[in-house]
């Protein structure tokens, strides 16, 4: 992987915010040649999830509520929501939702198998044609490969960071990038964010600042005192010496965690370790994110977000499979947690590039970095909150787009696509939607790439729509409009 | 009861020409039916091969001795060795060829009562007790001749009117040798454990600054991945250690403002620095206080420890230096765990409880608290040391809320909702003018508070059985107006009319969606009453594809039906898909229907489809009695042994926080006797809190 070798005085002076101290950007500071440069830098960062979204990930409000633009839009203001977006875009979302797109209704492509994850085609970087596309001379790219040569041009480090969070922690099987000709290679991910930072930053520091001592660390120290007298001197069985022992363990690493806090800077990067639960290794890895932009080792970011079962911790044992195809109510509600509960990693992450944008003078970065957070699969609902759609069907796909570049968007709104005309007599009672081609499309549009630079063998689309699970229903009324259109009413006027 | 089988095989075989020689079997009457039919199955899947079916098998009128001497002489025969005892008498009774017949109660019944309340099949007396048709005798005058049949013959006629549970197979009992006594890990409190500890010591608003962290204790991964109860170990992971440190280290300052109001010392002089503090009123707080949380009497060596942990921190406001103090305690393995190591061992390893082990096993098990002033006070002056003593106090204890909300609580994890809140999303085609807006968002909490007060009645104001659980059609919905709509009877109504037992009622079918959960109760009565393991589903797979016409309409059952139907599913919803759908005919609001409305993904109303509840509940693998409906299948579930038998292992469970294993089959025999001979459900509990062997351990290495 190229990177500068040379790490210049701003690179150098770029904070970050979180639990990490900060070193302010001074705009002074900046070389005035960047400042005065109309060209934002801009970034990309996709976000994929595979576990499908109960129905509340969406507002509950009423269609009719939403302002009319047309027969196949209509938006609400994320502004009016008085409260929480959603039950699964909770308070941290409040003050962040003006940079927030969050599209409602985006019937996406079929894949040939039961899950969609190959036809996100942001975070997947390939999507082979299914055995019933018109043509099959080759696969579809994800979007990324052609952004990527149009964010950075002349500059040497062409390369997106992939990250996986996956319960299997493989480094592989997401990240396949198209070489043309038919042929693909693999691209290692990175499965931690210890890797990333060995990898992407040159200098480890080491600083330790004490920060927290007396009478707080005394007590821990007397608990763990007790904990080993116990443990020692009693005669209790090995099973409770064992408990008694991973009580010890972590104990002490809470009392380390209270004697330390590292600060974090783009040349003084400290040791950062893996993250000794899934939480922490979770906050890392976005914070380790946020640092790769604001330091600019990086502007193209994939991350495949999806732990599984490692959540079980968080949730009584359970992850999102019982859940998500669960029509228990409660088991609805859990699922809704769980989304919460990951996305609300990502409000921390777009605070954390809420701020001054370092190479972009006057703009936060946030203000250039688009980033897009889909799934693989569809709402699983079949209506009234429950989840009993065991179908994996890529229909009213979640699309959250936070963020903007190039001043492409207009940002804050709750955007309904579907046909208010729908027939509701389709095979799966969805309504009918705007393809996820459009999508594309549109993201493509905002960094400058057009359709034609992607698309083969002029098939309209990046994909077709006749996956096994559309066998028994024409396809052609599960979307509107043309494939190649970016979506209407979502670019600023 | 030999005697009478001997009697009854005799009269079964009188008018055979050529009886065998049945007094060898060693069957009771109810299970001669089952063993019959295990005697062909196993023939069929043995024999067959070898001396043709059974109904001309080479083999007729085989001999017990003949059939074990071939066993183990004849080479081919050899697979048959692990066959038990009892298996080679149900072979030896399907080749007699003598058929025996089901019962003499449904001749009793078809003498005296069919002419008034129809076929046996299709009466509406299903369920009745030999109590209740003896008082019917006496109150009903067209039943007045009944007055002279015995008990025994009312008893055959409850019996055939019960279902056919004599086909059942005979229980095999849990218990291997009363004298082991279960080895047994320390308990870690749960969360509702701590949480109620925290509050009898410290006051109820002890909590507010930390209810996430409270919640968060909750996770419970100490089952075999079935029981799931709430009073088993905490999954003591990172969150959970560092939650229990984050809710000591923030509730330390109110607790110790709370102790120096309670200690006279303190609070007498008012005093505010430490330095003023004099050793005499330390040592008696922390005699006090000590003894409160940590659950047995503070040693001079802990006061000294105490003392000098005390002195060492930094500052002189007292408060500050006691709420440090009370985080060491309250973090004390003594205060988070259950160790039973203060007493005497045997020279065999068996362990019993001192007294103060004794209190807080009792006071945690029954109340889900902290031993109350009472107990501590008998455990210092020796005061449970007989099981009379004990008995006493389970007796004083199991009146208390505490102890009802606990025994609540148990039968809410039993029958799967224990859940607090539910979604409300019934749409108005759903409610249909029955119900109105307003209602709906009242159907789960009246649901709750009905079926509150129903197991209250049950259990303590009627002393109640597990059968009534069941089957009882006691209702009490005064002040519940939205479940009088949904029960469709009036408030002042005291009986259902078409349910009986808590599987019919609403709170296990309340959803707060259109959508009803037919596989959640299949799966809970699957697991939890008939203590049946199921898998999980796996991480990943592919359902098959719906195949049901989209034009068509289809109900729950059929949808469920067809999504399950492959190869991958079919194991596990056959075991669920039988329990599941008797209960169709009740929506996910819990009202009774005849059809259902079938909706669309919006909510709108496309049409109605009656329902189908005649189900196969197969509550032993491999049997196909059939059930009409969810009343019918309550019915069969309370007289089942192996439902019994279930609910004895889950009261084990629950009470002793941990998963049975096959040392508490004994307790497990116990409570199952005890069940199946109708003790009240308080004496049931009681039976086992008073146990002798629940004081008891085996001590682990």
């Amino acid at each position: 992987m190229k990177y500068p070798k040379n790490i210049n005085r701003r690179q150098f002076l770029v904070g970050t915010g979180g639990f990490m101290l900060a070193i302010p950007t001074l705009p002074s500071l900046l070389p005035s040649a960047l400042a005065n440069d109309p060209k934002r830098i801009s970034r990309f960062i996709s976000i994929s999830r595979e576990d499908g979204v109960p129905l509340n990930f969406y507002p509950r409000v009423n269609y009719s509520s939403l302002t009319k633009l047309g027969d196949t839009m209509r938006y609400m203001d994320l502004s009016e929501f008085s409260g929480d977006i959603s039950k699964c875009f909770g308070e941290k979302f409040n003050n962040i939702k003006q940079h927030m797109n969050l599209l409602r209704c985006i019937n996406g492509m079929e894949t040939a198998g039961d899950h969609g994850g190959k036809s996100i085609l942001t975070g997947i970087n390939l999507k082979s044609y299914p055995n019933n596309v018109p043509s099959s001379t080759g696969v579809y790219s994800s979007i990324d490969k052609y952004i990527i040569d149009q964010i950075y041009e002349e500059t040497p480090f062409a390369e997106q960071l992939n990250i996986n969070m996956t319960y299997h922690n493989s480094p592989f099987g997401y990240c396949i990038r198209d070489l043309g000709n038919g042929k693909i290679k693999k691209l290692t991910g990175f499965i931690d964010p210890k890797s990333v930072f060995n990898s992407y930053f040159s200098s480890n520091g080491s600083d330790v600042d004490d920060v927290a001592s007396g009478n707080e660390i005394l007590v821990i120290d007397k608990v763990l005192e007790n904990f080993t007298r116990v443990r020692n001197g009693r005669r209790i069985s090995s099973n409770d010496k064992l408990v008694l022992d991973k009580f010890s363990e972590e104990i002490f690493e809470a009392q380390n965690k209270l004697k330390s806090v590292k600060p974090l800077s783009c040349t003084n990067v400290p040791n950062v370790g893996n993250g000794a639960d899934l939480k922490e290794r979770i906050e890392l890895t976005f914070k380790v994110m946020s640092l790769a932009i604001k330091c600019d080792r990086t502007r193209v970011i994939n991350f495949d977000f999806n732990p599984n079962t490692l959540i079980k911790p968080y949730f009584s044992g359970r992850f999102h499979h019982g859940q998500s195809h669960s029509s228990d109510a409660a088991n609805v509600a859990i699922f809704e947690q769980m989304h919460k509960w990951h996305n609300d990693f990502l409000a921390d992450f777009v605070e954390d590039l809420n701020e001054e944008d370092s190479m972009n003078a006057g703009t936060k970065y946030i203000d250039n970095t688009l980033i897009f957070m889909s799934n693989e699969i569809g709402s699983q609902s079949n209506g009234g909150g429950s989840g009993t759609d065991n179908n994996h069907l890529r229909i009213d796909v979640p699309c959250v787009l936070i963020g903007n570049v190039n001043d492409y968007f207009k940002t804050g709104r709750y955007i309904d696509y579907r046909n208010s005309n729908s027939p509701m007599n389709n095979r799966w009672w969805k309504p009918v939607g705007h393809p996820y081609n459009q999508v594309l499309t549109t993201i493509m549009n905002a960094f400058g790439v057009e359709h034609t630079t992607w698309e083969k063998d002029n098939v309209p689309g990046y994909g077709d729509y006749r996956g096994q699970k559309y066998n028994k229903s024409n396809p052609s009324i599960m979307s509107l409009g043309n494939k190649r259109d970016p979506l209407p009413f979502i670019k600023k006027a | 009861m030999k005697v009478l089988l001997l009697v009854f095989i005799s009269i079964l075989f009188t008018a055979c020409e050529e009886a065998p020689e049945l007094t060898e079997l060693e069957f009771s009457e109810r299970d001669l039916v089952a063993n019959y039919e295990k005697g062909m199955r196993l023939y069929a899947n043995n024999c067959m091969s070898c001396h043709g079916d059974l109904s001309n098998s080479t083999k007729k009128g085989i001999s017990k001795e003949s059939l074990k001497h071939s066993i183990s002489n004849v080479f081919q025969m050899n697979h048959l060795k692990g066959l038990e005892d009892v298996d080679v008498d149900s072979i030896v009774l399907a080749l007699s060829d003598k058929i025996p017949t089901k019962t003499t109660g449904v001749e009793h019944y078809n003498n005296y009562c069919m002419s008034c309340h129809g076929d046996i099949t299709t009466t509406d007396k299903r369920g009745i007790s030999s109590f209740e048709i003896q008082n019917a005798a006496e109150l009903i005058p067209e039943m007045k001749h009944l007055t002279i049949l015995k008990k025994d013959i009312l008893d055959s006629i409850s019996s055939a009117l019960a279902i056919k549970t004599t086909e059942y197979p005979p229980l095999k009992k849990q218990c291997i040798n009363p004298s082991i006594i279960p080895s047994t890990d320390a308990k870690g409190l749960s969360a509702i454990q701590i949480a109620n500890t925290l509050k009898s010591l410290f006051g109820s608003d002890i909590l507010e600054s930390v209810g996430d962290d409270i919640d968060s204790l909750k996770s419970i991964t100490k089952s075999d991945g079935h029981t799931h109860f709430s009073t088993f170990n905490i999954d003591y992971n990172k969150v959970t250690i560092n939650n229990i440190l984050s809710i000591m280290l923030k509730i330390s300052p109110l607790a110790s403002d709370r102790v120096m109001k309670n200690t006279t010392c303190i609070a007498t002089q008012n005093i505010t620095k430490k330095n003023l503090l004099t050793d005499d009123c330390f040592n008696s707080m922390i005699n006090k206080w000590g003894m409160k949380i940590l659950r047995k009497e503070v040693t001079s060596e802990t006061r000294e420890r105490y003392r000098a942990n005390f002195n060492e921190f930094k500052g002189d406001d007292l408060k500050l230096s006691l709420s440090n103090l009370l985080t060491i305690i309250l973090m004390e393995p003594d205060f988070l765990f259950m160790f039973e190591d203060g007493g005497v061992k045997s020279e065999d390893d068996i362990y019993k409880l001192n007294q103060f082990e004794i209190a807080q096993k009792l006071s945690f098990s029954l109340t889900q608290n902290t031993p109350d002033d009472e107990l501590l006070s008998l455990a210092q002056s020796g005061g449970l040391s007989s099981p009379k003593e004990i008995s006493s106090q389970v007796d004083r204890l199991i009146e208390v809320n505490e102890a009802k909300e606990n025994i609540t609580n148990f039968y809410r994890e039993l029958f799967g909702f224990y859940r607090l809140t539910l979604a409300n999303t019934y749409t108005t085609d759903f409610l249909d003018g029955n119900l109105t807006a307003s209602d709906s968002a009242l159907v789960l909490p009246q649901a709750q508070e009905e079926i509150n007060r129903f197991f209250d009645h049950i259990t303590f104001s009627s002393n109640g059985n597990y059968k009534d659980l069941l089957t009882s059609r006691y209702v009490d919905i005064n002040g519940l107006s939205t479940l009088s709509k949904v029960y469709g009877i009036n408030e002042a109504d005291t009986a259902l009319t078409s349910r009986s037992g808590v599987l019919t009622r609403a709170i296990i079918h309340s959803t707060g969606t259109n959508w009803k959960q037919p596989m959640h109760i299949g799966a809970m009565i699957r697991k939890n009453l008939l203590c049946d393991k199921l898998s999980n589903p796996p991480d990943d797979f592919d359902t098959t594809t719906d195949e049901l016409d989209p034009d068509q309409l289809h109900t729950s059952r059929e949808k469920f039906e067809s999504l399950t139907k492959g190869a991958a599913c079919i194991g596990c919803h056959r075991a669920m898909n039988g329990l599941a759908f008797a209960f169709e005919n009740i929506d996910s609001a819990g009202r009774s229907i005849a059809s259902e409305k079938i909706f669309d993904p919006e909510g709108k109303i496309l049409g109605l489809k009656p329902v189908n509840t005649q189900t196969v509940p197969s509550i032993y693998p491999g049997y196909t009695e059939t059930v009409n409906n969810g009343v019918d299948l309550s019915l069969l579930l309370a007289s089942a042994p192996k439902a019994q038998q279930c609910f004895s292992r889950r009261v084990v469970e629950y009470f002793n926080s941990r998963i049975a294993d096959k040392d508490d089959g004994c307790d497990i025999d116990t409570l199952s006797n005890a069940t199946s001979s109708d003790m009240s459900l308080k004496e049931t509990f009681k039976t086992h809190l008073t146990s002798t062997r629940f004081y008891m351990k085996k001590v682990k290495d």
